[in-house]
């Protein structure tokens, strides 16, 4: 039991020969691998949290995005809601306007109706009255209408104020004076010298007299000068009448008209 | 019947002489660096390893977690030198159960040569990592009257590492090859199993004194990091 130191050397040598070897064969390689499976780890570690916070980052951009779209569609509804109800309102804006043009339009209609009715029935009225006249004048008298006529026209020129006869009183500034009579008949020439001498009579003795037919006069006679007038004839009486059964219809139809179809004929 | 396997001479040229020691020595040698150099030329740096790369980074890594605890710093440094003590004299140790075997580590030059090692790297590292004047100084501590115990603690403190390596491996091997020549069947196989025990548990004991030993010498001082921490690198 004694150190060999031969032995003794040898083993040391052999020792420092197998240090080195297995710092070759062994631990670097093995630690190397370690550390690199330690730095792969540790990367794919840093790698996940940077993903996690990538991920994270755009969970919170999205959220973001969320509800910026979501307040976009909020103020799009909104902003929708408010032209629907503008829409709305100017609908029935359009719809109350075509309304009240509709109702417009009806009662122009309505009162064109009326007009219409009114005109046929004076006609007719017209017509029937002037037939009954005519008949029961030509059996109660024993002059005829015509005839009748002309006197009461000319009773009532001769009853007229002076201020009244005056104003129809032709000036002759332009010629010789001159007045219009229309009959709704036709006068023959007696009644026209009748006609011709009692207006000289009443306005003056140069007086020019122009005869003529109107039939809308309806038995009637009417003097005509510089657009004033005087006559007489069943339409006077026609036109009330008429005027009377407006009111009676206005009355009746609802507002809106109130245009005057009856025109009274009077001395102006 | 041998008490040592340097006088077991295969071959002799004049001052040189190849004796069992060397020659077993240098088997245990080829069987850790054949067997690293198997295992560590096709390394998986993936996460699935092979199992025996499982088993050679667990033994490494457990090393390292040792020295790392002993020298309060990064075990990285030490590696080589306490991880082949480790594991020369444990793979030595370990082949007992191999007939015909000689444990190099039962031959007390092979022991001395290893604590000649050790001696040796306790002051090399005390150098490098302190200075010579600082490594020095530490023999004078606490007081100057304390250097020649220290010095002697030095000596005698490598020899104790020698001769208790060599006693327990070698008295292990007597103490079996005694009962194998009188009860042949049973008693020397529960002694080699205990051997194999003892022989790694004496392993152990080398490295981690050799390691305190280095630790003492570099005097590391404890850091905030823990065992794993990378102070002394």
């Amino acid at each position: 039991m004694e150190i060999d130191w031969f032995t003794t050397a040898a083993q040391v040598v052999n020792f420092l020969v197998l240090v080195w070897l297995l710092k070759r064969f062994l631990y670097k390689p093995v630690i190397d691998a370690m550390d690199a499976r330690e730095e792969r780890i540790a990367g794919r570690l840093e790698q996940a949290e940077k993903r996690e916070e990538e991920a994270s980052e755009e969970a919170q951009h999205l959220e973001a995005e969320r509800d910026s779209f979501a307040r976009q569609q909020k103020e799009r509804m909104d902003a929708l809601e408010r032209e629907l109800a503008e829409e709305r309102k100017r609908l029935l804006e359009e719809a109350r306007e075509e309304v009240a043009a509709a109702k417009q339009e009806w009662l122009d209609a309505l009162e064109r109706d009326q007009e219409g009715l009114l005109r046929e029935f004076r006609q007719r009225a017209e017509t029937r009255l002037f037939g009954i006249l005519r008949h029961v004048l030509a059996d109660v008298a024993d002059s005829d209408l015509e005839e009748r006529t002309i006197s009461v026209f000319l009773e009532r020129f001769a009853s007229l104020e002076e201020a009244e006869r005056l104003a129809l009183t032709p000036t002759g500034h332009d010629g010789a004076p001159k007045v219009h009579v229309r009959t709704a008949f036709e006068l023959d020439d007696a009644q026209r010298a009748h006609l011709r001498d009692a207006l000289k009579r009443s306005l003056t003795p140069d007086l020019e007299v122009d005869f003529g037919e109107d039939e809308a006069l309806i038995a009637g006679i009417e003097l005509r000068l510089d657009g004033r007038k005087f006559g007489w004839s069943l339409s006077d009486y026609l036109d009330g009448l008429e005027e009377e059964l407006w009111t009676e219809v206005r009355e009746l139809a609802p507002s809106g008209s109130h245009n005057d179809p009856g025109a009274h004929r009077r001395v102006s | 019947m041998e008490l040592t396997p340097d006088s077991i001479v295969y071959a002799r040229w004049g001052f040189f002489e190849l004796n069992a020691t060397i020659v077993f020595g240098w088997v245990v040698s080829a069987i850790l660096v054949v067997g690293s150099w198997l295992i560590t030329r096709n390394l998986s740096r993936g996460a699935e390893i092979p199992r025996w790369q499982n088993l050679l980074e667990v033994l490494v890594d457990q090393i390292r977690t040792q020295l790392a605890e002993i020298t309060r710093g990064s075990g990285t440094r030490y590696l080589p030198f306490v991880g082949t003590l480790f594991l020369f004299i444990g793979m030595s140790n370990l082949l007992l159960i191999v007939p015909f075997y000689q444990a190099p580590t039962a031959s007390l030059s092979t022991t001395t040569a290893l604590a000649l090692c050790v001696f040796v790297a306790v002051p090399f590292y005390g150098i490098v990592q302190r200075g010579l004047w600082g490594y020095l100084k530490s023999y004078a501590q606490p007081s100057i009257f304390m250097l020649p115990f220290n010095i002697i603690g030095d000596f005698s403190r490598t020899v104790a590492l020698a001769v208790r390596l060599f006693g327990n491996i070698m008295s292990g091997t007597l103490i079996a090859a005694i009962l194998l020549a009188l009860a042949p069947l049973f008693f020397p196989v529960l002694m080699n199993a205990l051997g194999l025990l003892t022989g790694m548990i004496q392993a152990y004991i080398f490295a981690v004194l050799a390691a305190v030993y280095i630790a003492s010498a570099t005097q590391a001082q404890p850091s905030a990091e823990g065992p794993q921490g990378t102070t002394h690198d």
